[in-house]
């Protein structure tokens, strides 16, 4: 590190979000852009990519070779635009705020819409009818037959239709696989020239095996698009200077222009040619896959070199470094997802969630900490941005506690980014789940919450949405579901009567969890043997560490490891329906409230009417999880146990684990909404509680809360998890940050793995939802990513107001 | 009956006549049944309209040129059961891509959609925005077969209001409740 750390730090005091406009005019006047872009579906990719394939059609090409052709094809011909005076070159749509549409995955979702999709109520897409008549007429209907989920329906059209009953379970490779970190460092080393190289050389030498041949040809194809990309790039921005009358325009034109010229055909030199050459690598990766979850990675690490070069040699200075840096934020931050309305309820109010990764141990252990990190902090605090998702590691014994307390600082002045995460935890599950030491200490944040080696895990974090709500719903009535008919659907498991005992009423919980999980898995891996057929990835793989030496594609197993995330809705919900089950079915000693089962199921059948004390006693005095009740600890525990034991030894298409997580991003309010009630006390249609967060207004103190999620065992939950914690609004203090940064390391210290906040009270997000126009671009933390409250649907919005409230001095619970 | 079949023997500039005749009195029907309680008969007057539509509109034809397909659309109280197949239609002014209505289920469909019961139809397609999403994820409707041919059907029902001349179905069905 170098040793002037203080002098960087001191430098960076005085940039704060008052004095944006005098300290960098750049990145202020592009904030204001930024929150008045309204998101645009932009159809470009589609149109260029389905023409390709239609040309191609009959002519025998290998799949993979045809797939980097139509992506080189749109890399190559696609438009350049230069929407605002970013310093930095490539975009990944051609609209200021692009939804690009990936009709290979679910981009036909939006059909019924095309007329609409600019004015419905939920995030209006604006779409021209032109483009709308592109999509109708020439793209679509290629599709019909050949989207993924038609192609999955074809051979298990069984468990495709229990996917579209909604509430068993979701497959997101329907959509996406995408959540993964690639590896940019190696073209920022080596240049894309450099992977060219060894592409055409690997593809001479393994000429006669025709898998790893076309393996190789892909890639060269699909680095020969990334090339055109930025010497189209560079091409445009020549002209532009040459238009251009203004001195610092042209100047920024010109520079744009030389950088593009460079990189990232060749390796990166200086701060501003790595990032720019970073950008466009990630820019290339959304032309081959959907833009979900795409991750920078650890940037402090991968930019560090190039800034302290620079900045030790007197060539780049603090200003010039944020300002970089601030315009590859807004640059990340030019895309969204393109959802059908109704999936606006299940997942509202995301960006592309591309998370950055700061701080924690480096490779050898060791405290990687650096100026960049600071620097990056300092523009996380000034622009708060829904994208990128920042997520600060933190090693209690490894990273200092000035550290600590400057993302304490941040949090609590932008009132929602970073997020923590524990490297204790994290890397000791990872090691668990099978990677080295080493690998494991450079594990990045996924998407929301997710945890992979950074460039060498494929890691598919989002692979499958387990609905617990249904396990337990099937639990209590014989195998059977709200929407599949009469018949058990996949075992008949026992009535409530038929349970003596609650070890039996468990094993039936059990049983159903492990057959979701089985048919499951059974799905996920049809839908990665279709991507392996239809749709592999040489872009992407070119950028990962594994795939040039195996000659493999990632999608084939080519990346060193190989795991897929299932992520699980409803944990806490489900925890204290169980605990209450245990609690006043099964536990003679409860002289206060005791019944059958069977009148407990009924109760709940009937969403508590006439049941108005049961549904008291089940809210207010039955055993929560969040608190230290024996039976609530047992339970958590034993439910987090369980959810890891049915997916260990689970292998997915490409030979990896499935990785164990409880994240929720905003679907735990829209699945909620839709659902039943639950023998918690929990009415039907009401939001379930996100991620691994105790359900709301408990009444206990913040440490029996933390203390709670922090004793789960984190080797159980290997793909991570978030925790949402609400604290009142307090001054930015010495004191407030020192407290607040040391209840984060007690909670690591006690085993937490993750904790994000929102630094807000009641009143102001319910002034935010009955009058956005007061509170337009009000950050807030969802489960896993960070959101725009006013984009959030109202039952969101609602979960997030009712969300406990603790005062950080104190640690006292604040009523709502 | 069949109207088509009546219309045999006319030139064609009198069978569009008569076709557009028949489209505003579908129209007015629609109009009555949306103002009504009932809307059983909606969807079969909507798909009524959209197989003439077909003929008339050269510009709505273009959405199904070429296009082959059978959708069955039905209820789970077994109220409902119509059927719509695209193919080519003659007989009528040459060989034209057409639709065809039935009111049974016919066999082996690309697509089947059951709604929950004629309530949960009507609301969906008086919607202004009609959601397969939101209506399975509320468990208004399943979906049998691909789901993308279904996709496309329910934009080609989106568009026909307007070619009709009905403005607004979502402010009528707000207006109604």
């Amino acid at each position: 590190m170098y040793d002037k750390i203080d002098e960087i730090r001191d430098k960076l005091k005085g940039y704060t979000p008052g004095n944006m406009k005098e300290s960098l005019p750049l990145l202020d006047s592009l904030l204001e852009l930024h929150h008045t872009a309204k998101a645009a579906v932009d159809i470009e990719r589609a149109r260029y990519m389905t023409a390709h394939l239609k040309q191609t059609e009959d002519q025998n090409i290998p799949m993979p070779v045809r797939r980097a052709q139509a992506v080189s094809s749109y890399l190559s011909r696609r438009k350049v635009c230069f929407h605002d005076h970013n310093m930095l070159g490539g975009a990944t749509t051609g609209k200021v705020l692009g939804a690009p549409l990936y009709p290979e995955f679910f981009g036909l979702g939006i059909w019924p819409e095309l007329g609409n999709i600019s004015t419905r109520t939920e995030n209006p897409q604006l779409l021209d009818k032109k483009d709308a008549d592109i999509l109708n007429f020439e793209v679509f209907p290629y599709w019909m037959e050949k989207s993924i989920s038609e192609e999955v329906r074809k051979v298990d059209p069984y468990r495709q239709s229990l996917l579209e009953k909604m509430i068993i379970y979701t497959v997101s490779k329907a959509a996406t696989i995408s959540h993964t970190t690639p590896c940019y460092e190696l073209v920022l080393q080596k240049g894309i020239n450099g992977i060219l190289e060894e592409a055409t050389q690997k593809q001479a030498e393994y000429g006669e095996d025709e898998e790893k041949s076309d393996f190789y040809h892909s890639v060269r194809i699909a680095m020969e698009g990334i090339l055109d990309y930025a010497a189209n790039i560079a091409r445009e921005a020549a002209q532009k200077a040459d238009q251009e009358t203004d001195p610092k325009r042209k100047e920024n034109f010109q520079r744009i222009a030389r950088i593009c010229e460079k990189v990232p055909a060749h390796p990166a030199e200086t701060y501003h040619e790595a990032v720019n050459a970073l950008w466009i690598c990630q820019v290339a990766v959304f032309a081959e896959n959907s833009n979900m979850a795409i991750n920078p990675g650890r940037l402090d690490q991968i930019l560090y070199p190039y800034f302290i070069r620079e900045y030790k040699a007197g060539k780049l200075s603090v200003e010039d470094a944020l300002n970089i840096t601030g315009c590859l934020w807004f640059k990340i931050a030019d895309n969204v997802n393109l959802v059908p309305e109704a999936a606006e309820r299940l997942f509202g109010g995301a960006g592309a969630v591309p998370a950055v990764t700061l701080g924690g141990v480096d490779r050898d252990g060791n405290d990687a900490v650096n100026e960049l990190t600071y620097l990056l902090l300092k523009i996380t605090e000034l622009l708060p941005i829904r994208d990128p998702n920042v997520n600060a590691r933190f090693h209690p014994e490894k990273n200092p506690v000035a550290y600590r307390n400057e993302v304490s600082r941040v949090i609590l002045t932008n009132k929602a980014i970073p997020a923590f995460f524990n490297d204790v935890e994290n890397i000791n599950t990872l090691v668990n789940q099978g990677e080295t030491l080493e690998h494991a200490r450079d594990y990045a944040v996924i998407g929301c919450v997710e945890l992979g080696s950074q460039g060498r895990d494929y890691s598919a974090s989002s692979s499958i949405f387990m609905m617990m709500y249904t396990i337990l719903y099937m639990a209590l009535h014989n195998g059977r579901t709200k929407v599949t008919g009469d018949a058990p659907l996949w075992k008949a498991t026992g009535n409530p009567e038929d349970f003596t005992t609650f070890e039996q009423f468990w094993d039936a919980y059990g049983e159903q969890t492990r057959l979701m999980a089985e048919n499951a898995v059974a799905l996920n891996n049809t839908y990665g043997e279709k991507h392996q057929e239809f749709l592999p990835t040489p872009l992407l793989s070119a950028l990962f560490k594994g795939p040039m030496d195996k000659g493999r594609d990632l999608i084939r197993g080519g990346a060193v490891y190989n795991s897929s995330g299932v992520t699980h809705i409803g944990f806490p919900d489900v925890c204290d329906s169980i605990c209450a089950i245990k609690d006043i079915c099964f536990n003679e000693s409860n002289s206060e409230m005791c019944l059958s089962l069977t009148e407990l199921v009924r109760a709940v059948d009937n969403n508590f009417k006439g049941y108005e004390l049961l549904e008291a006693y089940l809210k207010n005095t039955a055993p929560k999880y969040g608190t230290d009740h024996p039976v609530a600890v047992e339970i958590s525990q034993r439910l987090i146990k369980l959810g890891y034991e049915v997916f260990n030894g689970q292998k997915n298409y490409r030979g990896g684990n499935y990785r164990v997580a409880y994240w929720t991003m905003t679907n735990h309010a829209g699945y909620g909404s839709v659902t039943g009630a639950l023998p918690s006390g929990r009415k039907a249609n009401v939001p379930f509680s996100s991620g691994i967060t105790p359900v709301s207004q408990i009444d206990t103190q913040l440490t029996a809360s933390l203390d709670a999620v922090a004793a789960l065992n984190s080797e159980h939950t290997p793909g991570a998890y978030a925790l949402n914690m609400k604290y009142s609004p307090v001054e930015c203090s010495r004191e407030n940050v020192d407290r607040f940064g040391s209840i984060v390391q007690a909670y690591m210290n006690n085993g937490g793995q993750q904790v994000q906040f929102n630094i807000q009270d009641y009143e102001t997000l319910t002034e935010a939802r009955d009058y956005p126009d007061r509170h337009p671009h009000l950050l807030v933390r969802v489960s896993g990513y960070s959101a725009y409250f006013n984009t959030l649907n109202k039952a969101m919005k609602d979960e997030l107001i009712m969300r406990s409230q603790y005062n950080l001095p104190s640690g006292k619970f604040v009523p709502l | 009956m069949d109207f088509l079949k009546s219309l045999e023997g006319y030139s064609e500039k009198l069978q569009k006549t008569m076709i557009k005749n028949r489209l505003k009195k579908l129209k007015a029907e629609i109009e009555t049944e949306v103002a009504g309680e009932a809307l059983d008969k909606l969807l079969f007057l909507l798909l009524k309209a959209m197989g003439l539509l077909f003929l008339v509109d050269k510009e709505y034809r273009k959405n199904i040129k070429d296009f082959n397909a059978t959708y069955v659309i039905c209820s789970r109280d077994k109220k409902i059961d119509v059927s719509a197949i695209f193919k080519k239609v003659h007989g009528l002014f040459s060989e034209k891509d057409g639709m065809e209505v039935r009111d049974v289920i016919v066999e082996n469909p690309t697509t089947t959609v059951t709604f929950r019961d004629g309530k949960a139809m009507a609301e969906f397609l008086l919607s202004g925005n009609p959601d397969v999403i939101a209506g399975m994820l509320d468990n208004q409707l399943s979906v049998s077969g691909n789901l993308n041919y279904l996709f496309k059907f329910v934009y080609l029902l989106w568009l026909i209001p307007e070619l009709l001349g009905i403005n607004d179905f979502k402010e009528r069905l707000s207006h109604q409740s």
